[in-house]
């Protein structure tokens, strides 16, 4: 059987590595205000109002950076094979995220004789089903590389 | 453009993308639906007071057959978002002042669907009114009673919500200072022994005395003297104080002896603490 071939250089244009890494380097930042930033504030400002989190607010930075981290990547390995296993391992570690914060999501307020505490773990567990989608999209993208290199470029990159 | 249609397992790729973005906005869309119907719940009062009502609009305090008193009250909830409170209950316990759990009660669990309004019934029961057992220091004192309620509810499926409070529950005694007396007996022409009898208290309950206490004169070596009853019709908040003569047989000797006290009522018999005679 002969090897699948290669699509038309004509079809697509990859952004160059350098620009690659500058787009990269924004959307980290995009992710890291919004998943790890804003998060990180409000889980201070709670705490401050007397309101107890178990939720550690350094484990949310961490998760923000390492969120960012997978994005960057995603971004700048989206015209190699690597792109699909990249996807799968940023979806992975956002289920892990996911489902280690669903443990930890409480708010807990207290006075002199009474005491409220709201669970809101549930959301992150029902968020689950976007890590696996996109798992599932970077499986089949994997695939779909090792079978046809670079067959994908036109789609992803067209001219 | 790309020529030709994009491989298979590249437009499957891309669904499963575009799927996880429908999902995302779904989940956010569901939790701030969730988040606004939660906001808007409302408890529409209750004809539940605490401080054993009676049965004057507040929570009904009834005395049962079997003795105990009953506590009931009804909440009354009002859901007018559009997701369901999967299960509310309520779970609740009264306590001696410092001492051991004398009741628990609460409310079974509640499901009430977008749009609805609850009612939610709360019971507990304390155990019956006796002279002895951890409640019978309530027959003849006032105590304010430890309670604790837990709250606990889900809604839509997603938020968990417990709710711990304590308050204290006013207790008023049935027959608080209660006290019974024996004057001095004076021998009768029929061979007799007159003995009066004075019977006090106050009702600081939030339920009539209405019934009958009999008096028991027992001589130090438990024998039977004399009984005699007093009739009551005592409303929540009055005082009582009679005085009756009992008969006994010259040869029962009271020095020493007890008045044994018992009320009783419709549906209702309970032993008083005795009282003893110097």
């Amino acid at each position: 059987m002969s090897a699948p071939a290669s699509p038309d250089p004509a079809t697509y244009r990859i952004p160059s590595l350098a620009r690659r890494l500058v787009v990269g380097v924004a959307i980290a930042a995009l992710v890291l205000v919004f998943v790890g930033v804003v998060p990180y504030e409000i889980l201070t400002r709670l705490s401050a109002a007397g309101l107890a989190t178990a939720l550690p607010a350094q484990a949310v930075i961490l998760g923000g950076l390492a969120f960012a981290a997978f994005a960057a990547a995603r971004h700048i390995a989206k015209p190699t094979r690597a792109f699909g296993p990249v996807t799968i391992a940023g979806a992975a570690f956002s289920i892990g995220y996911l489902l280690f914060i669903s443990q930890r999501a409480t708010i807990a307020f207290s006075t002199h004789d009474t005491t409220v505490t709201l669970a809101y773990g549930s959301v992150f567990v029902l968020l689950v089903v976007v890590p696996l989608l996109r798992l599932a999209s970077g499986a089949f993208t994997t695939i779909e590389d090792a079978r046809h290199p670079g067959e994908r470029l036109p789609f992803d990159y067209p001219v | 453009m790309p020529v030709g249609t994009p491989p298979a397992l590249y437009r499957i790729a891309r669904l499963f993308r575009v799927l996880s973005i429908l999902a995302l906005v779904l989940v956010f869309v569901y939790v701030g639906v969730a988040v606004y119907s939660a906001s808007r719940l409302r408890g529409t009062g209750s004809n539940g007071g605490g401080n054993n009502t009676g049965s004057n609009g507040g929570g009904t305090t009834t005395v049962g057959a079997n003795d105990a008193v009953t506590y009931a009250t009804t909440v009354n909830l009002t859901n007018p978002g559009f997701l369901p409170i999967n299960a509310l209950q309520v779970s609740a316990i009264v306590s001696m002042p410092g001492g051991p759990v004398l009741a628990r009660g609460g409310s079974p669990a509640v499901a009430i669907g977008p749009g609805q309004t609850a009612a939610i019934p709360i019971t507990f029961s304390l155990p019956p009114l006796t002279a002895t057992g951890p409640a019978a220091l309530l027959v003849t004192h006032d105590a304010n009673l430890p309670m604790v309620f837990w709250i606990n509810v889900t809604f839509a499926s997603i938020f968990g919500l417990a709710i711990n409070t304590s308050q204290n529950y006013s207790w008023g005694a049935p027959f608080d200072a209660l006290n019974a007396s024996v004057g001095s007996p004076t021998p009768q022409s029929n061979g007799t022994v007159e003995a009066p009898i004075t019977l006090s208290f106050q009702d600081h309950a939030k339920f009539a005395d209405v019934g009958t206490v009999t008096a028991t004169l027992e001589s130090s070596s438990g024998s039977i003297c004399s009984t005699i009853a007093f009739s009551l019709n005592v409303p929540s908040g009055g005082s009582y104080s009679q005085t009756q003569n009992a008969f006994a047989n010259s040869g029962c000797n009271l020095s020493g002896g007890s008045v044994q006290l018992s009320y009783t009522a419709p549906n209702v018999s309970v032993r008083l603490p005795a009282e003893p005679i110097p």
